[in-house]
C-alpha cells in the first residue's frame, strides 16, 4: 500500500506529524535499555564511596532510571569501581558470566582502567579490561559524581548509537 | 530418622553491605552459626612495599586510599611520624588547620558509618540523609584542597593549601547545623523499637577480651576502657581543648553506637573551640628540607582516627625513601575478634555485629 | 682527654673511623653485661658532645645489631652516655650537622652536664644539649634486672631508649627466649603489657626481625621488641596464646616474609591468595608475573 505524505491535508500532516512517530524495534529497545541501566553494586575500594555518593541524594541517580542491585542475575551494567586485585579478578570474572545478556561494564576510575597508582603493585590487575570487556573508562582518582554520571551517559549514548546504526563501538 | 547437615555459607567478597570485598565463610546450623572465617586480601594492594621506592611526600596520597572513608587522619599519621622522626617544628596555624581538618574528618566518617550501618540493618532513609550531610563537609574540603575524598593534603612540617577566605566561617557556620541534623537523626533512630530490638545485647564482649584482642577506638570503649589517643598520649593541639571521651559500659553493638554519635557531638565541640581559636594569619609550612630525608631511627607514631588506633612504624637509614614502613591498622586490628563474637549467633546479627566493628576494607588490607 | 678527641673526631671524620672509635670505647668499661648504672652516669657527666641527642640511643641500638659480634659487651655500651662520642662520626653526623644548621640552635661544647634526669621532651621542641641519659634509664635498668632474674641471663641482646620515640624502651631479644620474655612482660605486676599495639616484620638485609611494640594500659609502660631470625627457615614463636591480637599480624608477616610461628592456630596466607608463590614484601622478591 502507498502511503505518502502529500495526500493529506497540511492540518492532518501537522497533527500526524505532533503525534506520531516512526522507529525502529531496535531503537526502542535501546531508548528502554539505556533509559534503565541497573548496576551491579561493585565497588571495591575508594570510587566505591563517590559512587554511593552519587546514588545518595545529593547527585541522584535515581533520577536516571539506574537503581543499583545487589544480585547479578538482576542487573545488566557492571560499574568496576576500585582496584582489582590478582585475588579478586578471578570471582570478577565469575560474577561478569553471571549476569545475563546484554550486560555493559563501565570501568571506574584510573585503577579499574589501568592499574591507577598501583600499577607498580605486586599485587594488582593493571586494568579491569584484562578480565572483561569494558563499554566506557571513566578515568579520575576517585572520580567525580558529576563524571560518574557523564561516564552513564555516555554508556547511554552507546546503547542508544548501537541500537541505531547496528554497529559495535569499538575502542579503534 | 531426620539427619541436618551444616550449611556452608559464603558471605562473599561482593555483597550489598557495603564495607567493601570482605568474605566470610559460615557454617550454618539452619539459622545459627558454628563457625565464622573471614577470608581477606581481595583489597590488598601493596602499599608497604611500594613505599620503599617512594619518597615521603610522594607516599602521602597512597596514604589516603588506606581507610579511604576518613583519610586525613592517615595523612596525618605519616607526616606526623616523619616530623618526630626529624623533630620538625609545625606552625600554629597549619596545625590548626590540621586539627580542624581532622576533626570534620571525624564527623564525616561517622557519617557514612552511621549511613551505612543503618543501610545494612535494613534503613534506607538514614543513609541518605547522612550523605547529605558529609556532603556539605565534603564539599568543604573540595573548596579546600580541591579533592572530596583522597585530599593529599598535609605534607612533613605543614599542609599544602591555606584555608581560603571565608573558608572558616562555613566551618563555623556548619556546626550548629549539623548539631541541629543530629538531634533530628537522634530522634529518627534511637528510639526506634525495631532497631534497639536488633542492637541491644548484639555482639557483647568484656574489656579482658577486648584489651587481648588489641581492640581500639570504640570497640574498646565500648567495654568502660578510658583510652582515646587523643586524651591518653595527646598529639597535636588536641590539650589546648576540652572534650569528653564518651564510654560505654557493656561492650554490645548498642554502646558502640551511643559512642559514636556521642563522639560526632564531641568532635563538634572541639571544632568550636578550634574555629573560636583559629589564629588570623600564620605560615602553612614549617622550615623543612627540600629533600625530606630523615634521620636514621625508627619511630612508630600513632594517632586516634575513627576507627581506632592508627599507627605507622617507620624504620628509616637516612634515604629520602623509607627502609620499611608499616601501618598498623585499626580495622585489621579490630576485625580478629569477629570470628569469636559470630560463633553462636544467627545470620541476620553478623551483618549487626559486622556493620558495628566499623571496618574499611580498604584499610584491613592495605 | 677523650672528650676534646671526641670533639674533634665529630667535626672532621666520618663513618670509618666511628668503627674504630666505638672498639676503642667498648674497651673502656668493664664488660659485664649488667652492671649499667654507675659508668653511664660518671661518663655522661664528663662527656660532652656536641651532636644532636635524638638519634643516639637509636643509632647505637641500630648499629649494635649489626654489629654482631660484640653482642654482650655492647649491653653496657647500649646506655646513652658512653655512646654519643663514638656515633659523632657515622654518616648521622652529616645530617644531624644539616640538622643543627636548619634548626640554627647553637652547640654546646664542653660544659659538664651533670643534671638529675629532666622531664621528657616534647620530640619536637629539640634543643641541642649534650648526651644526657632519659628519664625512664632507670626503667630499663629495673627491666634489665628483671629480666635477667626471671627469664635468662642472655635473653636480652641490647637495649636502648629511642629518644625520639617518646623515649621509648627498645629490646633486641634471641628468638629462643622471646615467648618467656612475653610471659613475663604480660604478668609481671610492675608491667603488665597487656596490650598488643604492633607487630611488624621487616627484612633487614642479612637477617629477618619481628618487631613487637606492647603497652600495658593501667601501667602506661610501653616496650618496643626487636626478634630476630636467620634468612633461611626462619621461626619464632608465637605469642597468640598471650595477646590474641597478634593471631592475624602473624599471619600477615608468614605470608609477606615467610617467617614461620611456632604454635601458631593457623598459621597461612591471609593477603595473597592461597597459591601464590613467594613472600611479597622480601626485599629480593622478584614477581613471576609482572605484565598482569
Amino acid at each position: 500500500m502507498e502511503f505518502s505524505l502529500e495526500s493529506l491535508a497540511p492540518e492532518e500532516r501537522q497533527q500526524l506529524e505532533q503525534n506520531v512517530f516512526l522507529t525502529t524495534l531496535e531503537q526502542v529497545k535501546g531508548w528502554a535499555r539505556s533509559n534503565s541501566i541497573w548496576p551491579l553494586t561493585f565497588g571495591l575500594a575508594c570510587c566505591a564511596i563517590e559512587m554511593m555518593g552519587t546514588g545518595a541524594s545529593h547527585y541522584d541517580l535515581d533520577r536516571f532510571g539506574v537503581i543499583f542491585r545487589t544480585s547479578p542475575r538482576q542487573s545488566d551494567c557492571m560499574i568496576v569501581a576500585g582496584t582489582v586485585t590478582k585475588k579478586m579478578a578471578p570471582l570478577l570474572r565469575r560474577l561478569y558470566d553471571q549476569m545475563p545478556e546484554p550486560k555493559w561494564v563501565i570501568a571506574m576510575g584510573s585503577c579499574a582502567t589501568a592499574g591507577g597508582p598501583y600499577v607498580k603493585s605486586y599485587a594488582v590487575v593493571k586494568g579491569v579490561d584484562q578480565v572483561v570487556p569494558v563499554d566506557v573508562y571513566i578515568p579520575g582518582c576517585p572520580p567525580n559524581p558529576a563524571a560518574l554520571i557523564y561516564g552513564i551517559h555516555k554508556l547511554q549514548e552507546k546503547i542508544r548509537y548501537e541500537a541505531k546504526t547496528g554497529k559495535r563501538v569499538t575502542a579503534t | 530418622m531426620i539427619r541436618t547437615e551444616e550449611l556452608l555459607l559464603n558471605v562473599g567478597p561482593q555483597h550489598p553491605s557495603t564495607h567493601g570485598v570482605f568474605r566470610i565463610i559460615v557454617k550454618l546450623d539452619g539459622e545459627v552459626i558454628t563457625d565464622a572465617t573471614p577470608v581477606m586480601g581481595y583489597l590488598h594492594r601493596g602499599t608497604e612495599k611500594l613505599a620503599e621506592n617512594l619518597n615521603y611526600t610522594q607516599i602521602i596520597p597512597y596514604t589516603d586510599r588506606m581507610d579511604y572513608v576518613s583519610a586525613m587522619t592517615n595523612n596525618y599519621v605519616l607526616v606526623h611520624a616523619v616530623e618526630k622522626l626529624m623533630d620538625i617544628e609545625v606552625p600554629e596555624r597549619a596545625e590548626f588547620l590540621r586539627l580542624i581538618v581532622m576533626e570534620l574528618q571525624r564527623v564525616a566518617s561517622h557519617l557514612v558509618w552511621w549511613g551505612t550501618y543503618l543501610l545494612d540493618i535494613g534503613a534506607m532513609s538514614p543513609f541518605l540523609y547522612a550523605f547529605r550531610d558529609r556532603e556539605i563537609i565534603v564539599d568543604l574540603f573540595n573548596e579546600l584542597c580541591g579533592a572530596r575524598l583522597t585530599y593529599n593534603y598535609m605534607r612533613v612540617g605543614g599542609v599544602k593549601w591555606d584555608a581560603p577566605s571565608g573558608w572558616i566561617d562555613k566551618v563555623r557556620d556548619f556546626i550548629p547545623h549539623m548539631r541541629k541534623r543530629l538531634d533530628e537523626y537522634d530522634r529518627l533512630v534511637s528510639g526506634n523499637e525495631i532497631f534497639l530490638a536488633r542492637i541491644k545485647g548484639v555482639g557483647q564482649y568484656d574489656q579482658e577480651t577486648a584489651i587481648n584482642y588489641g581492640l581500639s577506638g570504640a570497640n574498646l570503649r565500648s567495654t568502660g576502657v578510658d583510652w582515646d589517643l587523643r586524651r591518653a598520649e595527646p598529639y597535636s593541639l588536641y590539650p589546648r581543648f576540652e572534650f569528653d571521651v564518651p564510654l560505654g559500659s557493656k561492650g554490645d553493638c548498642y554502646d558502640r553506637y551511643v559512642i559514636r554519635i556521642q563522639e560526632i557531638k564531641e568532635s563538634l565541640r572541639i571544632l568550636e573551640q578550634a574555629v573560636a581559636q583559629f589564629p588570623s594569619s600564620g605560615e602553612t609550612m614549617g622550615k623543612v628540607p627540600r629533600v625530606i630525608r630523615p634521620p636514621e631511627g625508627e619511630i612508630y607514631a600513632r594517632i586516634e582516627s575513627p576507627r581506632g588506633e592508627i599507627g605507622c612504624y617507620i624504620i628509616s637509614k637516612g634515604k629520602a625513601e623509607p627502609y620499611r614502613l608499616k601501618f598498623r591498622r585499626p580495622s585489621f586490628v579490630n576485625l580478629q575478634i569477629l570470628p569469636k563474637l559470630l560463633i553462636g549467633e544467627t545470620m541476620t546479627n553478623l551483618i549487626t555485629i559486622l556493620g558495628g566493628v566499623d571496618i574499611v576494607v580498604g584499610e584491613v588490607d592495605c | 682527654m677523650s672528650e676534646d678527641k671526641n670533639q674533634r673526631e665529630e667535626k672532621d671524620h666520618k663513618q670509618e673511623q666511628e668503627q674504630g672509635h666505638k672498639l676503642e670505647q667498648k674497651s673502656e668499661p668493664s664488660s659485664t653485661p649488667h652492671e649499667p648504672s654507675h659508668e653511664p652516669l660518671q661518663q655522661e657527666a664528663i662527656s660532652s658532645s656536641t651532636q644532636d641527642v635524638h638519634s643516639q640511643a637509636i643509632s647505637q641500638e641500630e648499629k649494635v645489631e649489626t654489629a654482631a659480634l660484640h653482642e654482650t659487651a655492647n649491653l653496657e655500651q647500649k646506655q646513652t652516655p658512653p655512646k654519643p662520642p663514638a656515633n659523632a662520626t657515622d654518616t648521622e653526623a652529616a645530617k644531624d650537622k644539616s640538622k643543627n644548621d636548619t634548626k640554627a640552635t647553637p652547640t654546646p661544647t664542653g660544659s659538664a652536664k651533670e643534671r638529675p634526669a629532666k622531664p621528657p621532651r616534647a620530640a619536637k621542641s629539640a634543643e641541642a644539649v649534650p648526651e644526657e641519659p632519659s628519664p625512664l634509664q632507670p626503667l630499663l635498668d629495673q627491666l634489665l634486672e628483671g629480666i635477667k632474674r626471671e627469664v635468662a641471663e642472655s635473653a636480652v641482646q641490647s637495649a636502648g631508649i629511642n629518644q625520639k620515640n617518646g623515649h621509648l624502651i627498645t629490646l633486641v631479644v634471641a628468638c629462643e627466649h622471646w615467648l618467656r620474655l612475653a610471659e613475663w612482660l604480660k604478668h609481671d605486676p610492675a608491667w603488665q603489657c597487656n596490650y598488643l599495639r604492633n607487630l611488624s616484620g621487616v627484612d633487614q638485609e642479612s637477617y629477618l626481625e619481628v618487631v613487637y611494640h606492647l603497652i600495658g594500659l593501667s601501667t602506661r609502660r610501653e616496650v618496643a621488641i626487636h626478634v630476630r631470625a636467620d634468612c633461611d627457615s626462619p621461626s619464632i614463636p608465637s605469642v597468640t596464646s598471650l595477646w590474641e591480637a597478634a593471631n592475624w599480624n602473624e599471619r600477615e608477616v608468614y605470608d609477606l616474609f615467610g617467617i614461620h610461628f611456632s604454635d601458631h592456630p593457623n598459621l597461612t596466607r591471609i593477603m595473597m591468595p592461597d597459591q601464590w608463590v613467594g613472600h611479597p614484601l622480601r626485599k629480593d622478591y622478584e614477581p613471576l608475573d609482572s605484565e598482569v
